[in-house]
């Protein structure tokens, strides 16, 4: 799909890596293959790759926080990983509370992070 | 017209310096071992050096009429001499007010140099003695200027180390990062330190970091409002943040300004907060007695 990028990494843990033409405004066109995806692999986790990403502004901080939802209501746990050091700082100011996703440094990690969940 | 009478001016300068090169030289010379001979900030050698280099500097600016010109190669030389002396003195432990002082008996020496030349008469006499405390005044600035430039800029320079050296992020373990904050925290040190440990996190891969405020005496609202925001980007990186040494005025004042640190974990000392994250890391530091 355009604009983003699934892998199986095992029964458990589904790799998202979100390339330049993902568009968070219209997060709606990629909830259906997502959720799919998921269920059809009974997944645990989803681990959402930001390396690429080096500002997080509202409008995609938005689309992390809908598929945090997506993830929740399919039991499913979305952990943000690779977040840049430009990008935390830039989100640190303006959001009010910590967000409801799991953050974690890589990809080993977040699956540590499932495994305790 | 007016152009003739300045240049006559300066060849009348010219020609009295030519007849008196010696006396001022000399007066220079006597002056300037007067000044600077107990001080021992400039030798007698480096006195009559400077003496000659000056007059050659000065009767070439007069000679190609370069005296207001600030972009001309002469007046560069002639700044850029009294800039070097200007460094030398200090560089020695003397003060700008000596250099000042190196300069006012330069000009006195010009002055006294034109007392017994006849040759002018009053109008001229007073044309010149303008130009000379005009040519001074100029440069007397530009040196200073200059002096006031390098010392902002070794103020800055100064003020960018102890940004640097106050803020020492260490990783004292795999994956375990040591801040101590010392001193107050503002938003542009927030800035730099924020910087500076998120950029480790990346570097090191750190999955812990713990931040002892030992070393922070008051907090603010806006002070705190900082600590927060460090500790969620921190979180955001996906690395776990510690905060220990929270004083307890510190502790008092969090609390009276209703400041939650949420769910941060908090430990009373650095000993504390390492084991802490020893134990988040499954490190077992075992002694041998």
């Amino acid at each position: 799909m355009q604009g983003i990028h699934l892998t199986l990494l095992s029964r458990q843990c589904v790799l998202l890596e979100s390339g330049m033409s993902l568009n968070p405004a219209k997060p709606d066109q990629y909830a259906d293959e997502i959720i799919c995806f998921l269920q059809k692999n009974r997944s645990k986790g989803l681990i959402y790759d930001l390396k690429k990403i080096s500002l997080i502004d509202k409008t995609y901080f938005q689309w992390l926080n809908y598929l945090d939802s997506l993830c929740r209501l399919n039991n499913t746990l979305l952990i943000v990983i690779n977040m840049t050091p430009s990008a935390a700082y830039g989100l640190s100011l303006f959001i009010e509370t910590f967000p409801e996703f799991k953050t974690a440094l890589d990809v080993e990690d977040a699956r540590e992070v499932i495994l305790q969940n | 017209m007016a152009k003739e009478k300045k240049i006559s001016t300066e060849e009348l300068l010219i020609e009295n310096l030519k007849i008196n090169i010696g006396n001022i030289s000399e007066m220079i010379e006597n002056q300037g071992a007067l000044a600077f001979g107990e001080s021992n900030l400039l030798s007698l050698e480096e006195v009559e050096d400077y003496s000659t280099e000056f007059l050659e500097l000065f009767v070439e600016i007069l000679q190609t009429h370069h005296q207001s010109d600030k972009e001309s190669n002469e007046y560069q030389a002639l700044i850029n001499f009294f800039n070097h002396c200007s460094e030398q003195i200090q560089i020695r432990g003397g003060t700008m007010e000596e250099f000042v002082s190196y300069m006012h008996f330069l000009q006195t020496s010009l002055i006294n140099g034109l007392q017994d030349d006849k040759s002018m008469n009053m109008a001229q006499y007073r044309e010149v003695l303008l130009m000379l405390a005009s040519m001074f005044n100029d440069i007397s600035l530009q040196v200073f200027k200059i002096y006031l430039d390098e010392k902002e800029f070794t103020i800055r320079a100064q003020q960018e180390e102890l940004l640097q050296t106050s803020t020492p992020i260490t990783e004292i373990w795999d994956g375990v990062l040591t801040l101590p904050i010392i001193g107050s925290l503002d938003s542009s040190r927030t800035m730099v330190v924020m910087e500076k440990l998120l950029k480790k996190i990346e570097d090191e891969r750190s999955r812990m970091v713990v931040i002892d405020v030992t070393g922070v005496i008051t907090i603010d609202s806006q002070v705190a409002h900082h600590l927060i925001q460090m500790m969620r980007a921190i979180k955001l990186m996906g690395a776990t943040p510690i905060i220990t040494g929270i004083r307890p005025e510190i502790a008092r004042a969090l609390t009276n300004l209703n400041i939650d640190l949420g769910d941060v974990v908090t430990r009373a000392t650095l000993s504390d907060g390492l084991k802490e994250a020893f134990r988040h890391l499954n490190i077992i530091v075992k002694s041998d007695h």
